[in-house]
């Protein structure tokens, strides 16, 4: 097989090629760990190697995922396979992108839950209750979804995919104190509605969350919808 | 850089303590130094749960029985007030928790649900189906956030600076820039995480559980305690030793030999698989021992944890993470097939000594977590109390450090440990490489799990030692940084790592050799059994200028209970 892997540094980027044999259930983060034995300037990130920490994510054969779950033989194509750094983020070096978004837009909408601490008594909530946001706990912030998204083409200021996986997590769940609506217009005011259901956040998911679902349920709850008034011009 | 309050790490242990920190004094800067990005840190990996004796599920239990059946646990190594605090406080810094919004799994009542864990006497372990950690971790996460913690991310700990009495600050590289700084601090949390990554190949640890503050804290002249103690969890996968939770057996799981028995009938009849951890993991290689393991065909051997009777229905509902971890990483699907697997070194109970309030001898340097040493895990940590630990000593460590930060000033040194820093980076990214780093940490974890691992005697440690100090030296002697450039350089940090890997892995070797009995976790062919007579005491080491160790025994608080022999 021929694997490529795309480099970075000082404003520089070019491919290293290899030409490389790999197991049947090797892992691309195994295969990555394998080049970097002969070459440590090769840099990428890499952290709990079981997909539950979301550190690892690139670009494999121009699909955004996490290098710890994938499979090289799952990827190849043509005997090919080209690794990159992920998109929509500022390459620092070789595979490893700026993420402090992920920060800055749990910021921008509100990401945590509010209550008042009480810590004689706990909240009751029902298990059909907790299932009615608990698939999108599964978030593991590995930032796929963004690096994906064709709303963020379109318009830098919207929150992302994750952020609004987030914010649906909060305002379906039962024990949440903030006002539902006003996590809605907060939602909104970071461009809820620029979604274009192009359905890639859902592809890419290594946790198999749909955002474009949950923004959807967002907008189906918002009392405010912002297009109800253009329909009184037809 | 100055900061009233650095915390180093944020794992549950510096989340929670940055979390306390701000919510006790809103005008202290309090900030979080972590080599990469928060919610990256361990605390997620952790899947079955946390113990507190809520009562939901069994309204027999109370935080007297929790404290027992810790103490119990830790083959009386443990100090008995430290642990009935930490169990009294469970119930109370769950509903905290609850309240900020970690989402639990529920009983039809509301209430909080609570499964049978390892160990326990009951239905104690509060879960997130198997995600616990990973929940609590972003919780944190999101409320340190929202109270306005600052993150340092990427940044690296090089070494803690004080000055005989009272803490200055850390010395650290901003991983992007290549920069060393020395941050000031009147308080510093050292809440770094373990480092059963000496176990390199054989550990469920994230690739980064490298010790570097237990490290630190050795090269600071801190104790470090109980550190022969170190727990190999008795399911990790056959390949990569990834875990596999106790909560897969809390649910019914069956362990099976090839002959498919439950062998565990022959070591704990009365908790069977439910035993608590280190019994089952020496079982599990007894009878590989015996040969009535598996063997696959490059060699590995193993044995099977058998869901298949539990149903589709349940294991989709209460143990996701497992299958899909199962599939991803054995090929196996646990609705259909049995899941191979052998212990993988997991946890440390030994580390950074503390008291009950974390600090350490050192005014203003506090740890807690898995980096610090109580102790309330003793020679063996029972399963659901290790995230329980991380935040109620969080908790505790947050507040103290506070409390210290707000009574002083910054303390002035600590130019020269910085000039000493910069120096010994420079040179190591001057230096040629002779062996390859790859290599050595895989040569490191193989003598580690051969000559120390579930099953020791004296003449393998011995052997197991001198193979140590030999790759100690070439380490020094032969590997330098390949990466020339100032710009996350994550060569540099590896091979740091390395080296902190490398002197904890000496001081536990040590360490070993000194106690000659069996406690916990620590197990000696040559010595089966324990011996409180001459050997209930906490071992503590610190390490002299010329590498050499000191070796101290520190009480055993058994204010509450008489030890007594562990049957299960």
């Amino acid at each position: 097989m021929k694997l490529k892997i795309k480099r970075f540094l000082n404003n520089k980027s070019y491919f290293d090629e290899y030409e490389v044999d790999f197991r049947d259930d090797e892992t691309i983060l195994e295969l990555l760990d394998r080049i970097r034995d002969k070459d440590r300037s090769l840099t990428y990130r890499s952290f709990c190697r079981s997909s539950i920490c979301g550190t690892c994510t690139i670009k494999a054969n121009n699909k955004t995922i996490l290098a710890c779950k994938s499979k090289v033989k799952d990827f190849i194509e043509n005997d090919e396979l080209v690794i990159e750094p992920v998109d929509k983020a500022k390459v620092i070096k070789d595979l490893v992108v700026d993420n402090s978004f992920l920060e800055e837009k749990i910021k921008k909408v509100n990401g945590w839950f509010v209550d008042e601490i009480d810590v004689t008594k706990e909240n009751l909530q029902t298990p059909e209750e907790l299932k009615k946001y608990d698939k999108q706990t599964d978030c593991i912030l590995c930032g796929a979804c963004f690096y994906e998204c064709d709303a963020l083409e379109y318009d830098k200021n919207f929150a992302g995919p994750f952020a609004f996986t987030k914010v649906y997590r909060f305002v379906f769940d039962s024990r949440d104190k903030m006002d539902k609506q006003q996590r809605i217009e907060i939602a909104k005011e970071n461009l809820l509605y620029n979604c274009i259901n192009c359905q890639k956040c859902a592809i890419v998911c290594p946790k198999g969350i749909s955002s474009m679902m949950d923004i959807k349920m967002l907008q189906m709850k918002d009392k405010n919808p912002p297009f109800s008034d253009s329909f009184n011009f037809f | 850089m100055k900061r009233d309050v650095l915390i180093v790490g944020a794992g549950g242990a510096g989340l929670y303590a940055a979390l306390s920190a701000v919510k006790e004094n809103k005008d202290l800067d309090v900030a979080v130094l972590t080599k990469v990005y928060p919610t990256r840190s361990h605390t997620g990996a952790a899947q079955g749960g946390i113990n507190a004796a809520l009562a939901n599920v069994d309204p027999t239990d109370n935080e007297e029985l929790h404290t027992f059946d810790t103490i119990k646990g830790s083959d009386y190594l443990a100090d008995q007030e430290a642990v009935k605090y930490m169990c009294y406080e469970a119930p109370k810094i769950i509903r905290a928790m609850e309240h900020m919004g970690v989402p639990f799994s529920r009983l039809g009542n509301g209430k909080i649900a609570q499964r049978p864990f390892g160990g326990a006497s009951k239905d104690r372990t509060c879960y997130s189906a198997d995600k616990m950690g990973h929940v609590m971790l972003h919780t944190l996460y999101e409320q340190c956030i929202k109270e306005g913690v600052e993150f340092l991310n990427e940044w690296f700990m090089l070494n803690i600076v004080h000055d005989g009495k009272r803490a200055i600050g850390v010395t650290a590289i901003n991983i992007a820039t290549g920069e060393v700084e020395l941050i000031r601090a009147k308080s510093i949390i050292l809440a770094t995480g373990g480092h059963s990554r000496i176990y390199w190949g054989y550990t469920s640890n994230a690739l980064g559980c490298t010790g570097d503050g237990t490290a630190a804290a050795l090269r600071a002249g801190l104790p470090l305690k109980d550190m022969e103690f170190l727990q190999f969890h008795p399911t990790g996968l056959r390949k990569s030793a990834i875990l596999v939770s106790e909560a897969a057996r809390g649910e019914g799981g069956h362990l099976k030999n090839a002959l498919g028995e439950r062998f565990m009938k022959k070591y704990a009849p009365e908790k069977m698989e439910l035993g608590p951890r280190d019994l089952v993991s020496r079982s599990i290689m007894q009878e590989i021992r015996e040969g009535r393991g598996f063997k696959d065909e490059e060699g590995r051997e193993y044995v099977h944890l058998d869901l298949t009777h539990l149903g589709e229905e349940k294991i989709k509902e209460r143990l996701p993470q497992i299958r899909e971890l199962a599939i991803d990483f054995e090929g196996i699907d646990p609705i259909k097939e049995p899941i191979p697997i052998k212990p993988t070194a997991h946890y440390a109970m030994g580390g950074i000594h503390t008291n009950v309030k974390c600090e350490t001898p050192i005014e203003g340097i506090y740890a807690a977590g898995e980096a610090q040493c109580v102790s309330v895990h003793g020679a063996n940590r029972l399963g659901g109390n290790s995230l329980l630990d991380i935040v109620v000593f969080g908790n505790v460590a947050g507040k103290e450090a506070v409390r210290y930060a707000e009574g002083t000033d910054f303390a002035d040194g600590g130019e020269e440990k910085l000039k000493e820093d910069i120096e010994f980076i420079n040179e190591l990214m001057n230096k040629e490489s002779k062996e390859t780093l790859g290599d050595m940490r895989n040569e490191l974890g193989e003598i580690m799990f051969k000559h120390f691992g579930v099953f020791k005697n004296e003449k393998e440690m011995q052997e197991g030692y001198a193979k140590l100090k030999d790759l100690i030296e070439r380490a020094h002697k032969n590997l330098g940084v390949e990466d020339k450039s100032k710009i996350f350089n994550l060569d540099l940090q590896s091979t740091l790592e390395f080296f902190n890997l490398l002197e904890i892995a000496d001081v536990l070797a040590y360490a070993s050799l000194q106690r000659k009995e069996s406690r916990g976790s620590f197990y000696r062919d040559d010595y089966p059994k324990r011996d409180d007579e001459n050997f209930l005491y906490h071992s503590m080491i610190t390490k002299n200028p010329d590498g050499s160790f000191n070796y101290e025994k520190g009480e055993v608080d058994i204010s509450l209970y008489e030890p007594a022999e562990r049957k299960y």
